[in-house]
Formats: C-alpha cells, structure tokens, sequence
C-alpha cells in the first residue's frame, strides 16, 4: 500500500512517497522535473492539459489558460470553459490527476491515499475545498496539513517527546510566509503565521532584469529599450534566473547584453546583486520579526530551530541575513521539496497508526506489511507507532448569539484556538423570545489574529435553522455541538430535545456540496488530462 | 505440572520465539538485498544521467551563443550585401556542430509545420494559417539517442483573423 504526499502550490505542486529504504522520495513528471507548474489549460471540452505545456500554452490560448487557481480556493468563484463553469475545487483537481498519473507513470503504482498540504493561516473553507478537490479527482484524501508542518516534519525537528519552537521561513517563486510552530508535550500547534502574498523569488528576478537593460540603455542610448524587444527580454530573462544560481555559488560573473548589434558588457558581483534586492530581503526579515513578536505576545519566546522553504531560499544572501539579524544558523536541505517530502512522511506514519490501532487483524497485517516494505527494524516501527502528532485548532469558532438582558449579538466561542483537534463541545442555548418558531443557527470563525466575540472580527462559515415545536415560551433550550477534526473541518449539529429536531451543518462556505462533488468527480473523469 | 514438563514448554517458548525472530531478520536481509540490485541499477543509470547533467551548463551557454548570432545574422541581413552575414552565420553553423557532438542535434522546424506542443514553444501569436507554425524564432534541440527534447523551438503561431467576429459584423451589417 503506497500513500503519497502532496504539495499542491500557488505556481508549482509536487509529490512524494516514502521508499523501500523508509526515505521520502519526490517523484519526476513525464517532463523529468520534480515540481510541476500549477497550470491547467483547456484545449478541449475532453482534453486537459496541465503543467510546462499548459504554461506555455498561455501565449496562444490566454482565455483557456488558468494559473494561481490556489488563491481561489474556498471562494465562490468559477471560470467558464468551452461553456462550462469550473470551480476552483474542480481546476485544482486536474492538476493532482496530472500528478497522480504521472506518480503512477514513473513508479507503477496507482496514486490513491494522499495527505494533501495547505498554507498555515487557510481556515476551514480552503481546507475544505482542497479535500474535495482530492476527492474530484479521484483521490482518498486522508488528511491535509499545513505546510508548515509538513516542512518541519522533513527537517525531523517535529519530535514527540522533545519540545521545540520551530521558525518557519518559506520563501517561494512567487509568495512570502513565515510560521512560527510550537511542539509541546506532543501536541504541534501554529503559534501564528503571517507573510507577504506579492513577494517572491521573481521579484528578484526582476531586478536584475531591470538591472541589465539599464546598463545597456546607459551605454547606447541610442538604440531602442532592450525591453521593448519581446526576444531580448526573454534573453533577459533567462540570464537573470542564470546569474541567480550562478551567483549562489561564484562571488563574480561577467555577461554581455546584446541588442540591435551593441554590446554591453555588465559586470555583477554578489554584493551588487544584494545591494540591489537589499529591500526585498528586509521586508521578509522585518515580516519574520513581526512574527517572533507576535508568537511572543502568545507566550512563545524564541525559537529553537530555523527551517528554510522555497526554491528562492536557496539565495546565500537569505542564510547570512537570518544569520545576523536573528543570531541563527538557519537549516536548509532542498528547501523546495521539503513539503511534498514532509506531507509524504506525515502520510505514511498516519497510516501506519491507522491501520494498527483499528483493532481489525487484517489493518494489522497490512501495517506490518508496509513497515516490512519500507524495510522498518522493530525498534523504528515502535518509534512510529508511540509518535502522536496531535494538531490544534488554528482558530476560535462559535454561533452567533444575542445576549437575552442586553440584546446585544456577539459570538459565543465552542472551540477556541489553540483547542487540541480533534474537538468535540456541546454548548446548551435558549430561545430569545416567547412562541418562537425558528432559530437561525449562524456559524462564525474568527476572522482576526486574535479570537474576538465581536461580530464583525468573525467571517460567517455556514448557517441554517432550527424548527422549534409551537407554543413554546422563551427560554426553550436548543443543544449545539461543534465537531472539528484534525485537519480543520467543521460539523456543527443543533437540536432541540423534545421532538428531536435536529440540524446538522458541514462547513462549506461558497463551496462544492457532497452531491456536487460526486458529480463532478463522475463527469470530470471523462476528460482526459496531459 | 511437572517440573520437566515446564522446562520443556519454556524451551518450546524460545525456540518459537527465536525461529520468528530469524525469520524476521531474513526478511529484512532479503529486502536489502533487492534494495542493493536497485541501487546498483539505478547507480548505473545515474552514470549515464550525471555525464548529460553535466553537459547542461555548457549546452545552455551555446545555446544563448547560438541564439545571439543567430539573430544577429538575421537583423543584418535586412541590409543588403551586409559582409558580416555570412561569416555570422558560419559561426552559427559551427556553434551547432559543437552543440551535436555533445549530442544535442537541432530539430527540424519550419514555417507551415502543424504546431506539436511536444515540439515547440509558442512565443506569440501572428498573420499566418490557423494552428500552424508561422515563424521559427529560436531553434530546438534534441538528444538524438535518446529521442528526448532538451529545448523546445520557439515559434509564432498563425492566427487567422478571428472569424466568430468577421461573423458577428457580417451579421451587423445585413441588418
């Protein structure tokens, strides 16, 4: 039984397994590259396309070409295709078909447990969503995780039995997040994450890009913008991205802008190359400060390890300035594989687990079959078994009530961040007024960094009514329970005793229904994904 | 129970135990063993992979060498008569024959090909036949004995004239 990991990202996604040596491995697409853009294009009603084709399809076919669809995730949002509506649950699906096949391409195994991975600060609607994305295509989704976690789980500082206060600074293509994580007593939790959405490693790119046609316009004035040519722009481009690795490990390099017949010769040292990207890496710095002090204010006081995520991360200029601003030498081993890895060993062990404590002799006898695979000794399959990760609730939810002397409506806290998942509250309330007949059950999570029963710091999730038997005085009680499992997913169910009434609510909010899921994923399956 | 009976079921015990823990260790000596086969396999394989690997730096410079003069050779030879041309593209020629013998052999692309996205990278859009190759504007490679592309042609594609429009004037018109 093979479970996978994967790292479904804003510009690229990627999947892992644990190997036959208990190792977490990222499997190449057919392209032969380990991370695949997060891109779908829709070249027929039958026929989908996803990845560096698709990318590149954009130029010919913008309207069908569909990229970032992660920052939709958990709205209401479709994009019409060949006259069909897709949903962001839906787009996101095709991209983990075209991970799944390919996985199964290389490896001959078929994708089908997978964990899933998120950005720490999605709540329940985006978590929610990229479950059921799992589900369209064809996946058993058995958790997701913040990614985060998943990255620190790589670099095996998420161990049971140690506490730790773990640093997490991601610093990807195209976004900024850093995460400050807390283990303690075996419980993980996300202390508070915060980042910037715009900023990223093509931002870097851009001004070395920039950079170049500047010299060259400074030399030949004469000549038209090296940037109004679509072809030395690409050239451009491509140099940059070059100088940037090659700049990670030379100190010096030399290259020659050449336009309409004129060269330039531009030489750039590492130093000029941060001098000029010098406010980018403050801002992260100055948003990573803003982090450690808002963990402080949570009673987090420092950390013990510093992890580095992101393909940009790579960038020396990134270690020395965390170095000398924060006083620690950051940890960094393929910083843009490290969350498929994470989420592929989180998988492995959750199922290991699973499968042995379900009290079924065959669940046993398939664990001890994965962990012989996995070429486990006796003493790592006891390790595994007794390491419990437990997650909290990242956020406080709660129904909105009104305060019966007062009036005033405010929203009244069942599960309150920092909450060990998963949770199970039942809450007693009453009805307001005499004879009434309904009561509009209201579903609120915290919107803000911190919990707050001010109604507008809270964003409505889900709501539906209650019938309540007629002639009844106020007063009457209702019964509220709020169940919120480890991955962040919300069953709210209301009722009232007497003639057992009952309303249960899942989270969706602006998302897919159970039936339109299973529906998708029936029509879905007819077209064929590349 | 006697005394002689229980030291016989104490050593049943252990010999139980200790016939499960063999088995347990063959087991894993088995597994390392097909885990060795795949190294060695796979150690095999990434030889052959390291030696393209390290080809790579030195292909994409001549592929950026062979892109500039390229171009250059094609932006001058809108002047007639221009000496540099030739010796430009010579150059050009000579820069591919470097790029075959690393095994990287050029892809044969030209105006009017079908577009093959296996093939070729779209760059734009322009006047031509609908879904066809319009203008070569960068060449592709491919590794010849491995039948794989390295990189993509860069191409215009052809569009024709948006006809659903042409339609909805047409129709605008009659009325």
């Amino acid at each position: 039984m093979a479970v996978h990991g994967i790292d479904l990202g804003t510009t690229y996604s990627c999947i892992a397994s644990v190997d036959d040596v208990s190792r977490p491995t990222v499997h190449r697409n057919q392209e032969d590259t380990d991370t695949t853009p997060s891109v779908v294009f829709f070249e027929t009603p039958e026929n989908v396309v996803v990845g560096q084709t698709a990318k590149d399809s954009a130029v010919i076919e913008p309207d069908l070409v569909v990229s970032r669809i992660k920052r939709d995730m958990g709205h209401e949002v479709t994009r019409t295709m060949h006259g069909r509506p897709y949903t962001p649950e839906e787009i996101s699906a095709f991209v983990l078909r075209k991970l799944a096949a390919d996985a199964k391409t290389a490896t001959g195994v078929t994708v089908d447990d997978v964990v899933i991975t998120v950005p720490a600060y999605f709540g329940a609607a985006e978590r929610d969503a990229t479950r059921k994305a799992g589900r369209i295509a064809g996946l058993n989704v058995i958790d997701i995780i913040s990614e985060p976690i998943a990255a620190a789980i790589t670099y095996g500082v998420l161990n049971p039995g140690q506490d730790a206060r773990i640093l997490v600074y991601d610093l990807g293509g195209g976004t900024f997040d850093t995460t400050v994580i807390a283990l303690s007593g075996g419980d993980i939790e996300v202390v508070c994450t915060d980042g910037d959405h715009e900023l990223g490693g093509a931002d870097w790119d851009d001004r070395l890009v920039e950079h170049l046609a500047e010299r060259f316009r400074q030399e030949h004035p004469d000549v038209p913008d090296p940037l109004d040519d679509k072809q030395t722009e690409q050239q451009l481009r491509r140099d940059a991205e070059e100088l940037k690795k090659t700049l990670s490990t030379r100190t010096r390099h030399v290259l020659r802008v050449m336009h309409e017949g004129r060269v330039a010769k531009v030489e750039i040292g590492r130093e000029e190359f941060e001098a000029l990207t010098r406010d980018l890496l403050d801002r992260t710095i100055e948003i990573t400060r803003k982090t450690l002090n808002t963990a402080r204010g949570k009673g987090v006081d420092g950390f013990d390890h510093l992890v580095l995520v992101g393909g940009s991360a790579k960038m020396p200029a990134v270690t020395e300035a965390l170095t000398k601003e924060l006083g620690v030498t950051p940890r960094l081993q393929d910083p843009d594989l490290a969350v498929a890895k994470g989420a592929a060993l989180y998988a492995f062990e959750e199922t290991y687990r699973r499968l042995l404590s379900s009290g079924d002799r065959t669940d046993q006898s398939r664990a001890e079959e994965m962990a012989a695979r996995a070429g486990l000794s006796d003493g790592q399959r006891q390790e595994i078994a007794g390491r419990t990760i437990r997650t909290v609730a990242s956020r406080a939810f709660g129904i909105k009530a009104t305060a019966s002397n007062t009036r005033r409506e405010y929203v009244a806290h069942l599960v309150n961040a920092n909450d060990a998942l998963p949770a199970d509250v039942t809450e007693g309330f009453a009805t307001l007024d005499d004879f009434q007949t309904r009561v509009a059950i209201e579903v609120m999570e915290q919107a803000g960094a911190v919990a707050s029963d001010v109604i507008e710091d809270n964003n409505k999730i889900a709501e539906g009514d209650l019938r309540i038997p007629p002639g009844k005085p106020a007063g009457y009680p209702i019964e509220v329970t709020f169940s919120l499992d480890a991955s962040g997913l919300l069953h709210v169910t209301a009722k009232e005793n007497e003639t057992g009434e009952r309303l249960e609510l899942s989270v969706q909010i602006g998302g897919m229904s159970e039936e339109e899921v299973a529906e998708s994923r029936a029509a879905l399956s007819r077209v064929q994904v590349s | 129970m006697l005394p002689e009976q229980d030291q016989e079921v104490d050593l049943e015990n252990g010999l139980k135990h200790l016939a499960e823990q063999v088995a347990r260790e063959h087991e894993r000596a088995a597994h390392r063993e097909q885990i060795i086969d795949r190294l060695h396999a796979e150690n095999q394989d990434l030889r052959r992979g390291l030696l393209q690997e390290a080809l790579t730096p030195v292909r994409s410079g001549l592929y950026r060498l062979y892109d500039t003069v390229t171009r250059e050779a094609t932006r001058r030879s809108a002047h007639d008569g221009d000496p540099v041309v030739p010796l430009l593209e010579a150059i050009a020629e000579e820069v591919a024959e470097v790029l075959a013998r690393t095994g990287a052999e050029r892809l044969e692309v030209a105006p009017g090909d079908e577009y093959d996205p296996a093939l070729h990278r779209p760059v734009g859009t322009g006047p031509g036949e609908d879904g066809r190759v319009a203008a070569v504007v960068s060449d592709g490679f491919r590794l010849a004995d491995q039948d794989r592309v390295l990189r993509k042609a860069g191409v215009v594609i052809g569009k024709a004239p948006d006809s659903a429009q042409d339609g909805a004037q047409d129709s605008e018109g009659n009325i």
